[in-house]
């Protein structure tokens, strides 16, 4: 697994048990009502499982497995800005779904958007035959 | 394929046909009527697709396809993949159970709830305890 890979999995890792850890304490809290701020945190619970740790797994195994030209990853340096782009995007939504910033929020989209159009961009090429060009 | 990577990936298929037979009568109950417990399921049923389905597939297929661990080891330490397997479905399974019931009458289904959910995060501890030291470059080769 290259370096890469291994930063953007283990990055997802984390936003799987912190996503679970949201998910855990809200599902708490409908069987044993305690406080009412745990569903507020059910978008970041969502946003952290969905962007954070799956689609982040899937940038991960994507730039590891997808295939390679004469044994390069060529524009890796477009896979680096998606999987900044998309955490930074991911942390800003959650902390704007959390605490009512919606600019935040908004912003965070944007860098999810930047990131996915980024990771499309270098995986576009990588996509094709065994053996074609 | 190996065995729990086995029990993984059909224990995920039956969740998403068991969640689209749900939602196919949800969808159904919404348009001619039907009971107020299926209707309110809906969380429910999104999260036998995310959880069980989606996420269960993916842990199945990292435990199979991931870098070894060591050469000893290749598959890593395997009792929490077992565990967060085992956890993963009881927890869920609970969560579908109870979250109907508690909308319906309450009384100890809440208990139920919350330990359904405590079990699924217990499970997402042991599977990132587990694949954890399965992310990893190449080994390297003996000396």
């Amino acid at each position: 697994m290259p370096a890469l890979s291994i930063w953007v999995a283990r990055s997802a890792l984390l936003q799987l048990l912190l996503g679970f850890s949201l998910g855990a304490l809200a599902l708490w809290n409908k069987g044993f009502a305690l406080v009412a701020w745990p569903w507020r945190l059910v978008p970041a619970h969502v946003e952290l499982l969905l962007l954070g740790w799956m689609a982040q797994l899937a940038v991960a195994v994507g730039y590891w497995i997808l295939p390679r030209r004469a044994g390069q990853r060529p524009r890796a340096w477009l896979a680096v800005v998606a999987a900044l782009l998309l955490n930074a995007g991911v942390g800003a939504v959650v902390l704007g779904a959390s605490f009512g910033w919606p600019g935040a929020v908004a912003l965070g989209r944007a860098l999810e958007l930047g990131a996915v159009v980024a990771f499309a961009a270098h995986a576009w090429p990588r996509v094709r035959a065994a053996g074609g060009t | 394929m190996l065995p729990l990577v086995r029990l993984y990936v059909r224990t995920a298929l039956l969740w998403l046909v068991i969640a689209m037979a749900l939602g196919l009568a949800q969808a159904f109950a919404g348009w001619r009527g039907g009971p107020g417990w299926l209707i309110a399921m809906r969380a429910t049923v999104w999260h036998m697709l995310a959880v069980g389905w989606l996420n269960q597939l993916i842990w199945g297929v990292a435990h199979w396809m991931f870098p070894a661990a060591s050469r000893e080891q290749p598959r890593g330490w395997l009792a929490p993949a077992a565990a967060a397997y085992a956890l993963l479905n009881v927890g869920l399974l609970l969560r579908v159970v109870a979250e109907p019931m508690l909308l319906e009458g309450g009384g100890g289904w809440g208990a139920v709830l919350a330990v359904g959910g405590v079990l699924q995060w217990l499970a997402a501890l042991g599977f990132v305890l587990h694949i954890w030291p399965r992310v990893r470059g190449p080994l390297r080769r003996r000396a």
